[in-house]
């Protein structure tokens, strides 16, 4: 049992101007917040659920220097506090729209309010990419989910898929054996793209098993999810299998819905930015997993959110 | 052993010296497990502040009839006002993980005269309800999406009292969250009363923003 203060503590008034508004209080969020008051700047996180971001959504993060191995809510909140040691704002609300006019650039949120700024920090992470199978979007929250973390106690000696075969398919696959009678981790390819240590953890549990050059190609049910159709690409057969439940981790969409066309993006939606992490608007940074960035991890989000702030205390203040 | 360990209290007293008025917990405790947890982390929060204060029934009390509590839904907490208004807001379960800055944003909402996040436009909206709603949000503790939705349910009770915020554990009322289909969460249901029972009125899947969110209550009062 843990006691989160996250949402909690937070100031009940925020200021109409900011020097650096960070959108997103993940790890990038937060780095970015420490390394901008350090440069004498004064700024705010707007979060849109709790600090820390998707680490919440990890049981154990091992792969962090300094802790061998943390649970991902609590170094969420550790990170929080840090933030909040140093003066950081924080405010609990969800960006619509930035505008970036000639003078200033303006942040909007769903609770009403706009904040002038200087810069703005681009932090808002990803979200889980659905599969886009048939069926997928009738049965999600009713038997289909994207988070272990919250929905894993549903399945309870019950018998559920894992859709995907990177380190989070995997690591969320040994959360789910602990409870779930039954893991099958199924993946389109041959072999996995997980690294090593969680491949061999999850080959090593009784109650995990692969299908590989499998297909997920329809969630099937009645009032709740009870099966899948799979296909074999390698036999090319195609067959129904029952399942209580079904995760899907099958990589990110970057969340930027709030920006419309105002940044350059790669083809898959992630920002494009130089190697100081700013965007084609000067002013506007991109850092961690919302960024075109060939590794997506808490250690190179938190060094993305440093170089921008870095950065923009040199050149804007 | 206490639940809250010392640098957790220490950051929780500092965080509840934004209270300006008293508060009260009424809990109503059943023959459970649950129960006796819930009671030992409302006492050491009355340990922590004094302005919190505590009242533990069981539910067997003539009193938890005044609230409306269900026999089967143990343990359940009741959030008073100084003056001991009820503002309608209910917690089903212990509120742990997650959902323990829940609970402390309301102890400093309701302290600070039901202050709530919502803009002003949709504190309108909410406020002009004017039948009788039940916002019922299952959750569980390692969910960090949750808070958002007990919040949006419970700052809304907080603005109008037709309307009755829950959270509910999924985990802890099985049968409950099974009745809902809750398989994902937060999964919110809306409900209205008919002038016999309460009828099922809106769904969601879930923590909606501001927009959203208001959109569905005004969908289920139609």
């Amino acid at each position: 049992m843990f006691f989160d203060m996250g949402t909690a503590n937070k100031k009940q008034e925020i200021k109409d101007n900011y020097d650096i508004v960070i959108i997103g209080g993940g790890p990038a969020g937060i780095s970015a917040a420490i390394y901008a008051v350090q440069g004498g700047l004064k700024p705010l996180i707007i979060e849109k659920t709790v600090e820390g971001g998707q680490m919440n959504l990890t049981e154990l993060v091992e792969n962090y220097p300094g802790f061998k191995s943390i649970e991902g809510s609590e170094i969420g909140e550790k990170m929080g506090e840090h933030a909040k040691h140093y003066g950081v704002d924080f405010h609990f609300a969800t960006v619509t729209e930035i505008v970036n006019n000639e003078d200033n650039k303006l942040v909007k949120t769903d609770d009403g309010k706009a904040i002038t700024t200087k810069v703005i920090i681009i932090a808002t992470g990803a979200n889980p990419r659905p599969l886009g199978a048939e069926g997928e979007k009738a049965f999600t929250g009713k038997g289909i989910s994207y988070c272990a973390s919250c929905d894993g106690h549903f399945f309870k000696d019950q018998k559920v898929a894992v859709i995907g075969g990177g380190n989070t398919a995997l690591e969320e696959s040994l959360y789910l054996a602990k409870i779930a009678k039954e893991v099958v981790i199924i993946h389109r390819r041959d072999k996995l793209r997980a690294d090593k240590l969680y491949q061999d953890r999850a080959m090593a549990l009784e109650n995990v098993s692969f299908k590989f050059d499998s297909e997920v190609t329809a969630f099937k049910g009645d009032k709740k999810l009870n099966s899948l159709t799979i296909k074999n690409k390698k036999e090319n057969k195609e067959y129904d299998e029952e399942f209580d439940g079904a995760f899907v981790f099958i990589g990110l969409v970057p969340a930027t819905g709030f920006l419309g066309n105002m940044l350059e993006t790669d083809p898959r939606g992630y920002i494009e930015t130089d190697q100081n992490m700013e965007t084609n608007v000067k002013g506007i940074y991109a850092v961690g997993d919302v960024r075109n960035t060939i590794l997506r991890q808490i250690v190179t989000a938190v060094s993305d959110g440093a170089i921008a702030a870095s950065h923009a205390v040199r050149e804007y203040f | 052993m206490a639940l809250l360990d010392d640098n957790t209290k220490e950051q929780v007293k500092d965080l509840l010296s934004k209270m300006e008025n008293n508060v009260k917990f009424v809990l109503f405790q059943g023959e459970n497990e649950y129960s006796k947890v819930t009671g030992d982390l409302l006492t050491e929060l009355t340990e922590v502040e004094s302005k919190i204060e505590l009242e533990m029934l069981n539910i067997n009390d003539p009193k938890a009839d005044v609230y409306n509590i269900e026999k089967d839904l143990t343990p359940a907490i009741v959030l008073l006002d100084k003056d001991n208004n009820d503002n309608g807001l209910r917690f089903y379960g212990i509120p742990s993980g997650h959902e323990f800055s829940t609970l402390l944003q309301d102890i400093i909402s309701v302290s600070t005269g039901n202050s709530v996040d919502f803009s002003e436009e949709t504190q309108n909206k909410i406020k002009a309800i004017d039948k009788k709603m039940r916002i019922r949000v299952f959750i569980t503790p390692t969910c960090p999406y949750c808070p958002k939705a007990v919040i949006s349910g419970h700052q809304s009770a907080m603005l109008n009292d037709n309307i009755i915020g829950e959270m509910i554990e999924a985990n802890e009322f099985g049968p409950l969250s099974s009745e809902h289909g809750v398989s994902s969460v937060p999964h919110t249901v809306i409900e209205t009363f008919n002038g016999d029972e309460w009828e099922k009125s809106g769904e969601f899947i879930g923590a909606y923003p501001e927009q959203q969110f208001i959109d569905e209550l005004m969908k289920a009062v139609g």
